[in-house]
């Protein structure tokens, strides 16, 4: 046997581990995923939210609303926000430096005048200079705070931070629409255990909703395949995912699309990270190893009922850059805190959750590259049977569309939230056709992620193109 | 040698099979889901025809089916903490009549936690928070939403009786219940003396001491006056800052004295210091005798 054929069959071997590795990681994540939910929505909650809802000591909140040029969405946000059903909300809007009419709209809308909003929390670093912060005559509630943008979604969120008043501090999208019950299921856990710190819900997009006074009033699969398949994405990656690790106390990201975190731990963070990429995961991480560090019991939890609704890109250009941000900010994220990995100290998270991303989500592509890259050759040489390769590739596809269709399941069995017929039938069809044109794309934008952070390149804000929420007549 | 050929075409079988048989699964789910949710909202309607019917004081029988059955036991569970008066009595009343307590009594002793939950709403829906002598003990449950369950039910039927035992397991070493949950509770429990607070006060946990002072201050339990006054010289500035918010809630001028004693120590800038100014300024605000002087 040749060198180049014991390289290529040493290269098709591990990778045929590595892949059989994921599966079975990812199938135990899924059956994890199915269980969790099932408990969690057998348990009666016929008064839970009730009694959360009209006590005097439930938690108060603060929603930290960053937006930079959101004027298509931001004034269906704060009113999806207003209309919360809940009882303490406090609603931070922070124009970062928007170039449209961001401002103006919640300005005109709610009626805001300028007034004087005291900072609370000095130890929050903010770089961004505030210009303006306003008060609602009409909700006095909402506040907006116009400051200098620095090009970082954290430096929005810091400047929230801190003017905030509540316990509890909710970071989502400024084109996030929550559900009205959003707020009163993601505090329960709080409520229910004194350990819970962190608690995030589901993300789905809201193209192709539609939304009657800040409300979604109803749910369907949009039209284009880009954003087809960033439902199956959503549903993926929060459903199975971040149930799955929840369940294994190993939940290393919440989504800065709609997180709730204990406040006074955000504060002794310091805040976000803003030199951070993937500050909303940089939060997660920090949070456990500062507690871990002092042997302090806490819980990051998902909650897999209360949904945000939040636009997502419909172009490959503006995708491509979203996701090359990701990938970036996945990989410096996990350079910063390597020493948690495979250190029992900290968990299921250092030894299994990060290693997880790190290996899959991270190097993913790169190893399919390599994958591919030997099988080219070794078909051009003759070494692997032309026929072989195709059928690894037709598993390989397979086992892609396996996955999508797994997420899906676990939606119709535990919420079916899209409730036509014809929806399901799109996310079968964009579940098929992911592997053959989505996939490939994707590979190359989080390649150029990992070249990114691996050569430290800057990168800000991710200017995403809003084309805002289709509106009920 | 690795028989790569054998490998692939094995893998491929399978999980063409998988994929096939994941989409017929999600075929059926939907069929069954769609079929089981139209039934459900069904039988919902008309368990809460039922429901108002009761409290309307009509004699409804009990239903001769499950499915019903079931729906309006959930309704029940779901109405009962929302009415007061006449309303809940007349609930609470059909339900017995028609052997739901005892039903309830029998999945709170369940083996599945989430049973055991659901039998601790229905039984409180049954007895309108009037006996909550069974639920009590499933404050010790051993899991812990069966505790938080008992929790809130507690709370939510306004169980009086029950605030000693909320109290207690808030400082329970094993299988404690949530301080945040428990204190909601009593808030809406209402106790009208803080003498069932005792066992909180007598903590030497000054967490749990917070929670009584936090729960006298929003009550605005007068008789707390003593065991807040008291509370204002202890070590943990928490403890301190909470009593002083407590008695500023209560109002009571008699309170002034101890008040300006702990203002006088308390480090001026302290968020303590704000909150004893906070409460002399409430307590002078109350017309008394001693107020002001």
């Amino acid at each position: 046997m040749s060198v180049v054929s014991t390289v290529i069959t040493v290269i098709t071997s591990a990778l045929i581990v590595y892949y059989l590795l994921h599966g079975v990681l990812f199938g135990g994540l899924v059956v994890r995923a199915a269980i969790t939910i099932a408990r969690e929505l057998a348990w009666p909650d016929t008064i839970a939210h009730d009694v959360t809802f009209a006590n005097p000591l439930t938690p108060t909140v603060s929603v930290l609303v960053p937006a930079h040029n959101e004027g298509a969405g931001i004034l269906q946000a704060v009113e999806a926000l207003l209309e919360l059903r809940y009882p303490h909300v406090e609603i931070i809007v922070v124009d970062d430096g928007s170039t449209d009419r961001t401002a103006a709209i919640v300005i005109d809308e709610f009626d805001l005048v300028e007034t004087e909003v005291p900072v609370l929390v000095q130890t929050v670093p903010q770089d961004g200079a505030t210009l303006a912060t306003y008060r609602s005559r009409t909700h006095p509630s909402l506040i907006l705070l116009r400051k200098d943008s620095v090009g970082r979604r954290s430096d929005a969120i810091n400047a929230a931070l801190r003017v905030s008043t509540s316990e509890l501090v909710l970071m989502i999208d400024g084109d996030s629409i929550l559900e009205p019950d959003a707020l009163l299921h993601v505090v329960q856990p709080f409520v229910d255990d004194a350990e819970v710190v962190a608690a995030g819900g589901v993300v789905l997009p809201s193209n192709g909703a539609r939304v009657h006074r800040g409300r979604i009033v109803s749910t369907a699969i949009p039209r284009g395949w880009i954003e087809r398949t960033q439902v199956l994405e959503y549903l993926r990656a929060f459903l199975v995912g971040r149930s799955g690790w929840s369940s294994l106390n190993g939940l290393m990201i919440i989504s800065g699309a709609f997180g709730l975190f204990r406040r006074d731990i955000v504060v002794e963070m310091g805040g976000l990270d803003p030199t951070s990429l993937a500050e909303d995961a940089d939060l997660v991480l920090g949070i456990h190893r500062m507690l871990r560090d002092r042997d302090q019991p806490f819980r990051v939890v998902f909650v897999p009922e209360p949904v945000c609704w939040s636009e997502t890109p419909s172009t490959l250009r503006v995708l491509g850059r979203q996701r090359n941000r990701w990938s970036q900010g996945l990989g410096e994220l996990l350079w910063k805190y390597r020493r948690m990995m495979f250190r029992p100290r900290y968990g299921v998270l250092g030894c299994v959750t990060m290693p997880y991303f790190l290996a899959f989500e991270l190097f993913g592509p790169a190893a399919e590259l390599v994958g591919l890259s030997s099988a080219v050759v070794g078909i051009v040489l003759g070494i692997l049977p032309a026929r072989l390769f195709l059928t690894y590739l037709g598993v390989s596809i397979l086992l892609s569309v396996l996955v999508s269709l797994a997420a899906l399941l676990v939606e119709e069995v535990s919420f079916a939230r899209y409730p036509r017929a014809r929806d399901v039938e799109a996310l079968f069809a964009a579940a098929f056709m992911e592997p053959l044109w989505y996939h490939l794309l994707h590979s190359w934008w989080r390649v150029t992620g990992l070249v990114r952070a691996i050569r430290r390149r800057e990168s800000g804000w991710g200017e995403m193109t809003r084309a805002g929420f289709g509106q009920e007549p | 040698m690795l028989d790569f050929a054998g490998a692939a075409t094995w893998l491929l079988v399978a999980t063409a099979g998988a994929t096939a048989l994941v989409m017929l699964a999600i075929a059926g789910v939907r069929v069954v889901t769609t079929l089981r949710r139209r039934r459900g909202s069904r039988a919902h309607r008309t368990a809460m025809e039922l429901v108002l019917r009761i409290t309307d004081g009509e004699a409804v029988p009990v239903p001769t089916t499950r499915r019903l059955a079931d729906a309006l036991a959930l309704a029940a569970a779901k109405t009962v903490h929302k009415v007061r008066g006449a309303d809940r009595q007349a609930l609470a009343d059909w339900l017995v009549e028609a052997g739901f307590q005892d039903s309830a009594l029998e999945l709170m002793s369940a083996r599945r936690a989430t049973r055991r939950a659901r039998g601790i709403e229905l039984y409180l829906a049954a007895t309108s928070g009037a006996a909550p002598g069974p639920v009590v003990p499933m404050l010790r449950d051993p899991h812990p939403g069966v505790r938080a369950a008992a929790v809130r039910a507690l709370g939510a039927s306004g169980a009086r009786d029950a605030v000693p035992a909320l109290v207690a397991a808030i400082g329970a070493r094993r299988r404690p219940i949530s301080a945040s949950a428990a204190t909601m509770a009593i808030v809406d429990a209402a106790p009208s003396s803080s003498a069932s607070l005792d066992p909180a006060w007598r903590s030497d946990d000054p967490r749990i001491r917070r929670i009584a002072a936090d729960i006298s201050g929003y009550l605005e339990l007068a008789d707390a006056r003593a065991e807040l006054e008291r509370a204002l010289t202890a070590r943990d500035v928490r403890l301190r800052t909470h009593a002083a918010l407590a008695l500023g809630r209560i109002g009571s001028p008699s309170s002034i004295w101890a008040l300006r004693t702990a203002l006088r120590d308390a480090d001026p800038r302290s968020s303590e210091a704000h909150a004893l100014r906070g409460a002399i300024t409430a307590v002078q605000a109350t017309p008394g005798d001693e107020a002001g002087g």
